[in-house]
């Protein structure tokens, strides 16, 4: 077995790990309890036992493929120990990512070719300029005070993975990105937009609201 | 947002370190160029006399489809399929079989889904074209396409490496092509050696819209670029891609627009790294698989279904300036309405025998070789498989 298959047969392991969490923190601690090691009991049970043959975490790689390196630190970071996440990004990160990442990465699979040439995903081939605007951005954030040390750790993880050749993807953008985290990501944005617009139609209707006693 | 300052000296610190490994690992590749052999005077170097041979393959299964064919270092001619009880069935596997001197020498199962599971460490529903070739080292490599789930369009690319003549597979990698959980990428022709050692793939994609797509890997299987094939005449899938030059190849594409049944064309001159648009040929296509080969004489040959609609004619079409013109050529099988004569498959050998296999019926693989001097001797308008002894 090489290195890409035990990394992304451990991959699954850890997202169903992260599922496991995820439905003990919504249905409370016992329910899950008796798995004693916590998760990895139940993880390493998926990355190992076959099903027709085949292990679930083998099913799972089938179905959606190994997820992108900074994915997967998340989902370690979020099953071992929550408090060490990186705080979750400002909405205007989320926004921007959306928009610039994830809308010219996905659109061009989705739109007729003739109407769309722009590939971003090839430039993940030969990527020294994702390397300078990435370098960049965080310099940038650095200056703006808009990103943690965990944040540029993880990146600089997926870079160091990347220059491994950890994953069976040739595409940097394999490395920091994957279908599941941007569409979290544009959940996130989503979620901020949406809470944006609560929060001005409150302002606005206690503004509209007389108060009792006041003078017109 | 505060943090202190030891902890982001040591984020910024990795952050160089992982921007430098990936700068290593991502440093660029010369210019590339396809690698072309001179062409020779056909009638000074091949046998003059005209040839046309058909050669038995075995059938073992009730279906078989899409063949792709390669010459092993000793001149003996590896031929690959995908057979079972029907396309799409858990029961596919590929099949090889070797042709030596006019007469198939063996056939074996080569894989199967269970030995692409153990291989690629995934579940895999069913297997589907392979692309047979063979590298410098005399190693036999295969492109094959599986599917985990849903139908062709869940399918990726597998490579696979054999140093035994296609009878065993080192560990299989597959093959990233999609950003969109790597879903619904194809192969289907020949493979194109370029000059700095690594491979172009003509590829494709078909999950929601289909194109052509050009892949250069390393022997290692590492890829260094992938570009899409243009398309202003509706959804082509399928290239087939033969080196005119140094820089410039030429790409026919299987047509799935019944409104403009053309077979599609892409050219690139910059060794594969831009495809540009170009007028789709006079060839009719009903949404079939070409393939196209550049003789040793320089002349093109196209192998096609050249009909609006049904795949019971599979005739030959030669260009001799390029692939700019195309005449029509002899005629290899011709059945009722209903017969299926499809995804033909070219190889030459050193020799000069053009060697020429597709899909008999959904039922076996038929092959046949001939030379060049038989397609210059012209013809009647009857089939050659039909009229051949």
């Amino acid at each position: 077995m090489n290195a890409h298959a035990i990394y992304g047969l451990v991959a699954q392991g850890v997202i169903v790990a992260m599922v496991i969490r995820f439905v003990r923190e919504i249905f409370g601690r016992k329910c899950l309890a008796r798995f004693g090691m916590e998760l990895w009991i139940p993880a390493t049970i998926v990355l190992l036992v076959p099903i027709v043959e085949v292990s679930i975490a083998g099913h799972l790689r089938g179905l959606w493929g190994d997820p992108s390196i900074v994915t997967f630190l998340l989902l370690v970071l979020y099953t071992v120990r929550p408090s060490s996440l990186p705080s979750r990004p400002r909405f205007s990160t989320c926004v921007l990512v959306s928009l610039f990442v994830m809308v010219p990465l996905y659109l061009p699979l989705f739109v007729a070719n003739s109407f769309f040439q722009v590939d971003t995903y090839s430039l993940g081939w030969q990527p020294n300029w994702i390397l300078v605007a990435l370098a960049v951005i965080v310099v940038v954030s650095i200056a703006l005070r808009a990103i943690t040390p965990q944040w540029i750790n993880i990146i600089a993880v997926a870079l160091i993975a990347y220059g491994a050749g950890l994953m069976e993807s040739e595409n940097l953008w394999d490395y920091l990105v994957d279908p599941g985290l941007l569409l979290t990501i544009a959940y996130l944005a989503f979620e901020g937009m949406s809470a944006r617009f609560r929060s001005h139609t409150l302002i606005a209707e206690s503004n509209n609201e007389k108060p009792k006693g006041a003078k017109i | 947002m505060t943090h202190s300052p030891t902890s982001l000296r040591w984020s910024l610190i990795l952050l160089i370190a992982g921007l430098i490994a990936a700068g290593l690992h991502s440093r660029g590749t010369i210019e590339p160029r396809f690698s072309i052999a001179n062409p020779i005077d056909a009638h000074e170097k091949e046998i003059v006399q005209p040839l046309f041979s058909p050669i038995e393959l075995p059938r073992p299964e009730i279906s078989a489809h899409a063949s792709s064919m390669a010459f092993l270092p000793d001149g003996t001619l590896l031929v690959s399929w995908f057979g079972g009880s029907r396309e799409g069935a858990d029961d596919i596997a590929i099949w090889m079989a070797r042709v030596k001197d006019g007469r198939t020498q063996d056939s074996w199962i080569a894989l199967t889904c269970k030995q692409l599971e153990g291989l690629t460490h995934r579940v895999i529903r069913t297997l589907g074209n392979p692309v047979v070739w063979i590298d410098t080292k005399g190693d036999v490599r295969l492109h094959v396409v599986s599917v985990s789930y849903g139908g062709w369009a869940g399918s990726s690319i597998n490579q696979l490496r054999s140093e035994d003549g296609g009878k065993s597979w080192s560990e299989a990698q597959r093959l990233i092509l999609s950003p969109f959980f790597n879903l619904s990428t194809l192969v289907r022709n020949q493979v194109v050696a370029m000059e700095d050692g690594t491979i172009g793939l003509p590829a494709y994609h078909e999950f929601l819209h289909k194109w052509g797509i050009w892949v250069r890997f390393t022997t290692e299987g590492r890829v260094l670029q992938c570009e899409r094939m243009p398309s202003d005449i509706g959804q082509l899938l399928q290239p087939a891609v033969i080196a005119t030059s140094a820089t410039d190849a030429l790409a026919v594409l299987r047509n799935t627009n019944s409104s403009q049944p053309v077979i599609g064309r892409s050219a690139t001159k910059d060794g594969g790294q831009s495809w540009s648009l170009m007028a789709p040929l006079e060839i009719p296509n009903p949404n079939s698989s070409a393939c196209m080969i550049r003789l040793r004489d320089g002349s093109v040959l196209i192998a096609a279904n050249p009909l609006a609609n049904g795949r019971n004619i599979l005739q030959l079409f030669r260009s001799r300036d390029g692939g700019t013109s195309w005449e029509a050529s002899r005629i290899i099988e011709r059945g009722e309405k209903g017969s299926e004569f499809s995804y033909p498959s070219f190889a030459q050998s050193a020799e000069g025998m053009i060697y020429l296999s597709y899909t008999w019926q959904r039922k076996g693989i038929r092959l046949c070789a001939f030379n060049a001097a038989w397609l210059d001797a012209g013809g009647n308008d009857n089939a050659a498989m039909e009229s051949a002894p």
